[in-house]
Parts: structure tokens; C-alpha cells; sequence
């Protein structure tokens, strides 16, 4: 997994051969960085909790730009996913068993359960419109939190979750803790790019760049979009299970649309159709607000003030800044300009 | 006699929403912008007046100048951000009015958003009235009589004015609007400023009844949003009937079912409505 | 006939766009529509090609009824049109762009994975579809990146990919250079001659279309006030009036 973009392929003409890029280097190493962050913070624990909560807000990133990057299609309330994936796995954890394995699908199942009742009508929608409904929905799971208190907790949030087994083995260890977060964030960060290359992901793009012609190709457009809004809405639910399991409880703020407007933050600001730009801008982010929260309470306008200028002055994130020095990273060596 | 008491609420709430909800309906008309900020400025008009009210003011010339100061407001925010984004693609707006609203909500958390604010309604407006059997706070029916008559001030004003007929042009048709002339950037200042004053006086009304605190507009933006869309996007007339038919599916959906579920049930609806009548009440909602 | 429509009426408000129209098209010819703005030709366009609803009125494919049928009925069917603003995939190679569309053909649109030879297959299709339109040779350039001439033929090249029986072409000269103009021509031509393709074309550059149709029909105020070979046409007292009295205001 971790050697995904580099490929030994023997020399000649062949189409796929040399694919060894700048980019895929750099790939490798930050992932084995990343592999290694346990190691390197052993004396500061807190980090090394801090990189796991990055690791989980990356997953979320990464959700949502499988949403807006691939369709186009802009959510306002991801937090909803995250938080029904949240307290569905946290009280099967509770209520029913605690092994990773069991609780996580039951997350997952809600999570598509309801992203395709919901999604068959929203996808239909013009762009703004479907934007609104977004907010209106995770409103309203955030106000089911509070409907159903004596079984959610409401206000406390949900708490006394067992520490969650593997296998059976208790995940105890924050070492162990960070390698599963970070394994994920991996495997999916992998699996976005395989996608991205299947022909469902070319189908995607068709539909984000042309949508009408998409139409009129034959595809059936609103199925698609479907199929992207389960997905990211599954895949938001998988970070809330694995964070509910990693802190032990959560509360009814994982839903509010402050967080859906941090993911956005995170996607727009790392580059939106990236899929790294919007993990990375998750991390940045993750460590900067942590850091930054024990410093002030006013962290909410700094991060206001500092998406609207964003929005303002580079629509296209700090991808989209950097896109002509990403292209030459990406440029396979030896290939003409 | 509850059903008639909850019919007054209802009423009560579908014109505190009606006041909120033109001034999104125009904005979205004229400019095409999704405010996500709305819920934000709906806090701002509550906490505005009771810092007014508490800085000696009386309760009139709290609510009157908080109507010009978010007016003030409205014209500024669109000059200084909505202006700069205006030739980009959708998406940009709906980020930048969401990071406004960010960046508002924080403001007023530190502007002592956290606690709940009281605004004592004057004593000539304390007490209870009896409305066809059923008891009421004088106040409520203040507040709506005043949210009543504002509105109609607007659509009145839009129907006879030479700036309403701008701005109805713009509405129907902003390109044409453009040949004939009409300067959209800075007609987009006056609606953006209309929107935010009606809005914030709207909070600033309501804050007897809801209180003040900086999140106190979030639901008033969902319930806002939901009243656009059933009436059809850019629709004034709908945005009329929606307001009062939202304000009764929360009255009664909160008094049968308790609390949260009423929301649910609203969004329930409005998915109904956009399956089968995906233009509104009366067909005229935009569907771009 | 290839396709045959009859009476078909559509009004929008109190206007009668398209007011009993009728017009047979032979299978292999060139068929245009000719007229001027306000004709009622696109909306007829669009009513033949699903994007509107007619509201009396019959159109026949071949042997079946495709009345009111939607696009993507249509393109199952055969019937795929091109659009008068070039429609297509921007940041997706011309390539990719055919692919596209061959896959949607063959209903693996949503895949995860496709089997190596059926990629082969879709891969040889694509590039099939765009050397018939002239682009093999650019076929990994970004479409963005194309000419415009080139990127009309990358549009008409995805509707090829659908492996239709009965092209309808929405003006398919508007905005091209004259150069361009002369390459769209021969591409249509070439795509009769070659393809075997029934082509019906909305147009307003007359001279193209006198001397590249078989037969033509001529609508003005949403009728049909002339319907027949070009030479038919060209001395048409109707035409002749509509074109130096009233609204061919060209």
C-alpha cells in the first residue's frame, strides 16, 4: 500500500512504464513520515493524540471532496454523517458489542441507509437548492440528537463507550490507536485515487464538467450523484465511528454546522477534486485549531475571517495556487512538457 | 380553546419568519446568492438591541436604531465581500456567506454571545391579551402586527417605488435589468442592506420571546431556507404563504410531538414538496 | 423514412413557436432546417430530440413512435444531437471525452474496474470515433486545449461514440471561422458517405446548406413554407419574399 504510486515496470515504450514521479517520491515519504509520527513524539503524548484527531478530521476531508470533487456538489452539512456515524456506532459499542469490526458497519449500514433515502431526493436538486437541504438535514439530525436525549444523552453528548477490541485484542495503546486512524486515512486516500481512475471516476468528472452532456451521452446523471453522496456519506460515518471509539464519547456539537463549515474550510482551503489537498488542509488545520484553542476562545472569527478571505482572494485553494508547481511534480520524468 | 392559542403562535411565528425571509427571498432574487449568513444577522438585530436597550435607550428607539445600524451593516458587507465575488461561480457564494456567518457568530460569541441575553418588552406592552378565546402576550401580537406591517411597507414600497421596480426587474430578469441600465452592483447594496435591517429588526423583535445569544438566528436560518424553498425560490408571494405555513407546522409539530420532532417533520414536507412540486406554492420558484 | 414528423404544435404563452409542423426525412440523406430567428426551427430541434414535450403532434423513428421520448430514450434508440455551443468534457482529453460516451453506450459507465480487453475494446472504439471526425492525432490533448474547429468535431466525435443511426445537428456552423465552416461541411458530408448516416441539420448559413442538403424544409413564424431539394428551394417565390421582404434579416 504505501508503495501505490511507484511502479517497477521494466524499460520500453510501453504506456505506464517509468511511472516513478517527483510526485510518487514525495508520496512515499510523507507517507512513511506519517507512519512513524508515534515514534518521534514518544515524549510528548498529547501530540501524538493531536495527530490522531488530524487523522480523523483528514478521513472527513477526504469524504466531503468525494462528494464536491468528483459531482460538483457542495454539502453544508457533512457534519450530519459524521455524527450519525458517531453515536450509531458509539451505542452499538455500547449496546450491543464493542469489537471494531461489529460496531463500525453498523455505522456504516445507517450511514447508507439514510444518505440513500435522503440523497435520491437531494441529488435531484439545482446546486443551491441541494446546498440548502444539506444544512437543513444535518440541522435536523442535530435536533433528533436532542428528540432522543434518554438514549443519546443529548446535551452530555454520549458517554461510557468500552474500550473498543480488534480481533477481540482491546485497542488500548495510543500507538495503536494512531496506526489504525492512520492505516485508514491511508487505505483511503489510495482507494480515492484508484477510484478517481476507474471508469465511475471519469464518469464523475464527465459529470461535474458537463453535466448536460453527461446526460445526453446516456448516463444516468442522478443515479451517479447518488452513488457519490452515499459514498461520502459512508465514508464520513467511518471517520465518526473510529473517532467516537477513539475519544470514548462524543456530543452533539460533532453535527452542528460549525464543523460542516470546518470541512468545507479544510476541502476549499487544501483544493477541492485534490483528494491530498483536502487531507492536508484537515491536518493543517486539526493542529492549528488545537494549538490555537488553548490560546484563545476566540478561534471561531480567526477561522471565519480567515475562510472569507480565502474564498475571496483563491477560490482555488492552495492547490489551486499551486497548480502549476503540482503539475511539474506530477509530470512523469523524462516526459516532454 | 388550544387550537386557537396555537393558531396565534402560529401566526406569531409565520410573521417574525415573513420579516426574516423577504429580505433572503430578494437577495436571492436580485443577486442570486444563497445567504447562509442570514440565521447570524437575525442574532446580531437580537443582541444589538439589548446592548441598545441597556445602554439607556428606550425599547422603540432600540429596536428603530438597530434597523438602521444593520442596514449600515448589510450595505457594508455587501461592499466590502459579496461585491468582490459577484462575476464567480455559485459555489463561491454559498463558502463566503457560510464563512461569514462563521466569522459573525464568532464576533458575537465574544461580544457576551455565550450567555443568554434578556430584552424586557416595555410595560405598555406587558400583560396579556385575549385574542377569540385564547390568551396571548400583548407583546407577541406587537410583534407580529409590526412584522405584518413592515412587510407589507416592503411589498408596497417594491410595487411603487422606482427602486422596487429596479429591483423587480433585476428579480425576473438580471441580465435585461443590466441593458436597461440598471446598476446591479449598487442596487445589490440596497437589497443586501434592506435584507440585513428587516432581518436583524426581526431578532431584535423577537428577542423578548427568544432571547438573545449568538446562536439564537441558527434555527431562524433553517426555518428561513425551508419557508424560501416552499414558496419557491425568488418567489415573494410564496415566501408570504410559506412563512405562515411553516409557522404553524412548528407551532403545532412542537406542541403535539414535542421539541425537535417538528423540525423533522418540516424538512420531511419540504422533501415532499420538492419531489412533486419542485417550484414552489405558486410555480414560480427559480429551478437555477 | 428514417424519421418522420408530423403536425407537431407546441405554444409558449400565447405563442405558437411551432404550429403544425410536418417533414419526412429519407434514411442516408442530409436533411436541413432552415429559417430565420423566431422560425420556431430549435424549438422544433427540440422537440425532435426530447428537450421539449410536444403538445400534438407525432414523431416517428423509423417504425416506432418516439413522441415526447427523453434524450436518453433517444440515444438508445439512435438518435443523438450535437449542441450549438460546443458541449463537451473540458479537462478531459479528447480521448477520455469519447471514452466516455462509449462506455455509457455499453452501460459500463458506473464500473469499478473494467476487464483488460474490454478496455482495449472501448479504447479502440474511441479513437475509431475520433479519426473519423479528424482528431485521431490529438487524441491525449486536453479538449480545453483544442482548437475550436476541432473542438465542434470532439463534440460531434462523442455523439459518434453512441453509434447512432440519425445525427441531429444544432447548428452545427454557428460561430466558426470560415476555414472551420469548410471542415464542419466536409465532416458532415464524409459522415454520409462513409458512416452511412442520416444527418439533420439546423442551420443558417445558406449557402452551406444549399450545397450540402438533399432536401430541405423552411419554417418562418413557426410554419413550414417550403419543403424540397435545394434547387426546389432557391427559386421558391415564398422563400424568395420571406427572405428579401420579411424576417430573414440576415
Amino acid at each position: 500500500m504505501k508503495g501505490r504510486t511507484i511502479s517497477h515496470a521494466p524499460a520500453g515504450p510501453a504506456p505506464g512504464a517509468g511511472r516513478v514521479t517527483p510526485l510518487g517520491v514525495l508520496a512515499v515519504a510523507a507517507a512513511l513520515a506519517g507512519a512513524l509520527v508515534p515514534v518521534w513524539t514518544q515524549d510528548a503524548p498529547f501530540v501524538l493524540v493531536m495527530a490522531s484527531h488530524a487523522a480523523v478530521a483528514a478521513l472527513l476531508a477526504v469524504s466531503l471532496d468525494l462528494l464536491t470533487g468528483n459531482t460538483g456538489l457542495l454539502s453544508f452539512g457533512h457534519a450530519g454523517w459524521f455524527g450519525l456515524g458517531a453515536y450509531a456506532c458509539g451505542l452499538a459499542a455500547k449496546g450491543w458489542s464493542a469489537e471494531l469490526l461489529l460496531a463500525v458497519p453498523v455505522a456504516l449500514v445507517a450511514a447508507l441507509l439514510l444518505s440513500a433515502a435522503v440523497g435520491a431526493i437531494l441529488v435531484r436538486q439545482v446546486g443551491k437548492a441541494f446546498a440548502i437541504l444539506t444544512l437543513a438535514f444535518s440541522q435536523v439530525l442535530y435536533a433528533l440528537v436532542f428528540l432522543f436525549s434518554d438514549v443519546t444523552g443529548g446535551e452530555d453528548g454520549l458517554q461510557g463507550i468500552p474500550v473498543p477490541t480488534f480481533f477481540g485484542r482491546e485497542i488500548a495503546s495510543q500507538e495503536a490507536w494512531y496506526w489504525l486512524l492512520y492505516g485508514t486515512l491511508v487505505a483511503v486516500l489510495a482507494a480515492a485515487f484508484a477510484l478517481r481512475r476507474s471508469p465511475l471516476g471519469c464518469a464523475w468528472l464527465g459529470i461535474r464538467e458537463n453535466a448536460e452532456r453527461a446526460h445526453f451521452v446516456g448516463m444516468h446523471v442522478g443515479r451517479l450523484k447518488l452513488y457519490a453522496y452515499m459514498a461520502s456519506a459512508a465514508l464520513a460515518a467511518l471517520a465518526g465511528a473510529l473517532h467516537v471509539l477513539f475519544n470514548g464519547a462524543t456530543s452533539p456539537e460533532t453535527l452542528h454546522w460549525f464543523e460542516s463549515g470546518k470541512v468545507l474550510m479544510y476541502m476549499v482551503l487544501g483544493g477541492v477534486g485534490t483528494i491530498v489537498g483536502p487531507a492536508v488542509g484537515a491536518v493543517v488545520f486539526t493542529l492549528a485549531e488545537e494549538t490555537l484553542s488553548s490560546v484563545t476562545d476566540a478561534w471561531l472569527i480567526y477561522f471565519g475571517a480567515l475562510f472569507v478571505f480565502i474564498v475571496i482572494v483563491a477560490p482555488g485553494g492552495l492547490f489551486g495556487l499551486a497548480k502549476p508547481a503540482w503539475r511539474r511534480l506530477a509530470r512523469r520524468r523524462g516526459e516532454p512538457q | 380553546m388550544l387550537i386557537v392559542s396555537l393558531m396565534l403562535n402560529g401566526i406569531v411565528l409565520g410573521s417574525i419568519l415573513l420579516l426574516s425571509s423577504l429580505g433572503l427571498t430578494l437577495i436571492y432574487g436580485v443577486g442570486r446568492i444563497v445567504n447562509f449568513a442570514h440565521g447570524a444577522l437575525f442574532s446580531v438585530g437580537a443582541m444589538m438591541a439589548v446592548w441598545l436597550a441597556g445602554a439607556g435607550l428606550g425599547f422603540g428607539w432600540a429596536l428603530a436604531l438597530t434597523l438602521v445600524l444593520a442596514a449600515a451593516l448589510g450595505v457594508a458587507l455587501d461592499w466590502a465581500t459579496l461585491s468582490r465575488i459577484r462575476d464567480r461561480p455559485m459555489v463561491d457564494s454559498l463558502l463566503l456567506t457560510f464563512g461569514i456567518a462563521m466569522l459573525t457568530t464568532g464576533i458575537l460569541y465574544e461580544a457576551g454571545g455565550r450567555n443568554l441575553q434578556v430584552l424586557v418588552p416595555p410595560p405598555s406592552l406587558a400583560g396579556a391579551v385575549t385574542v377569540l378565546g385564547a390568551t396571548l402576550p400583548a407583546y407577541r401580537v406587537f410583534v407580529s402586527v409590526l412584522a405584518i406591517v413592515l412587510a407589507a411597507a416592503l411589498l408596497v414600497f417594491l410595487k411603487r417605488s422606482r427602486w422596487g421596480l429596479r429591483v423587480r426587474a433585476a428579480n425576473d430578469d438580471g441580465e435585461m435589468a443590466a441593458c436597461l441600465g440598471i446598476n446591479r452592483n449598487t442596487l445589490m447594496h440596497s437589497v443586501v442592506g434592506v435584507s440585513t435591517a428587516l432581518v436583524a429588526l426581526s431578532g431584535a423583535a423577537a428577542a423578548p420571546i427568544f432571547n438573545a445569544y449568538a446562536t439564537v438566528g441558527d434555527k431562524i436560518l433553517i426555518l428561513a431556507f425551508m419557508t424560501v424553498i416552499l414558496g419557491g425560490l425568488g418567489s415573494l408571494r410564496g415566501a408570504v404563504v410559506a412563512a405562515y405555513v411553516v409557522g404553524m407546522i412548528i407551532v403545532f409539530g412542537e406542541a403535539y410531538t414535542g421539541g425537535q420532532a417538528a423540525l423533522l417533520m418540516l424538512f420531511v414536507l419540504v422533501m415532499l414538496m420538492l419531489v412533486y412540486w419542485p417550484r414552489g406554492f405558486f410555480g414560480e420558484g427559480r429551478t437555477e | 423514412m428514417m424519421l418522420q414528423v408530423e403536425d407537431l404544435r407546441i405554444s409558449f404563452g400565447g405563442l405558437k413557436a411551432v404550429d403544425g409542423v410536418s417533414f419526412s426525412v429519407r434514411q442516408g440523406s442530409i436533411h436541413s432546417l432552415l429559417g430565420p430567428n423566431g422560425a420556431g426551427k430549435t424549438t422544433l430541434f427540440n422537440l425532435v430530440t426530447g428537450a421539449l414535450r410536444p403538445m400534438s403532434g407525432t414523431v416517428r423513428f423509423g417504425s416506432r413512435d418516439v413522441t415526447g421520448w427523453s434524450a436518453d430514450r433517444l440515444v438508445q434508440a439512435g438518435v443523438v444531437r450535437t449542441f450549438q455551443r460546443t458541449s463537451i468534457f473540458k479537462k478531459l482529453s479528447a480521448l477520455e471525452n469519447v471514452s466516455l460516451a462509449v462506455r455509457a453506450r455499453l452501460g459500463l459507465a458506473a464500473r469499478l474496474r473494467i476487464p483488460a480487453p474490454l478496455r482495449a475494446e472501448v479504447r479502440d472504439e474511441a479513437m475509431q470515433c475520433l479519426a473519423d471526425v479528424g482528431l485521431a492525432r490529438h487524441a491525449e490533448a486536453e479538449a480545453q486545449h483544442l482548437a475550436h474547429g476541432s473542438q465542434r468535431a470532439l463534440d460531434v466525435a462523442i455523439g459518434l461514440a453512441l453509434k447512432p443511426t440519425l445525427i441531429m445537428m444544432d447548428e452545427p456552423l454557428a460561430g466558426m471561422s470560415q476555414g472551420d465552416r469548410q471542415g464542419i461541411a466536409d465532416l458532415v458530408l464524409r459522415l454520409r458517405e462513409e458512416k452511412g448516416l442520416t444527418l439533420v441539420i439546423v442551420e443558417h448559413d445558406v449557402g452551406m446548406v444549399m450545397r450540402l442538403s438533399d432536401r430541405i424544409t423552411v419554417m418562418q413564424y413557426g410554419k413550414v413554407i417550403a419543403d424540397g431539394e435545394p434547387a426546389e428551394i432557391r427559386d421558391n417565390e415564398a422563400v424568395c419574399n420571406a427572405y428579401l421582404k420579411g424576417s430573414f434579416a440576415q
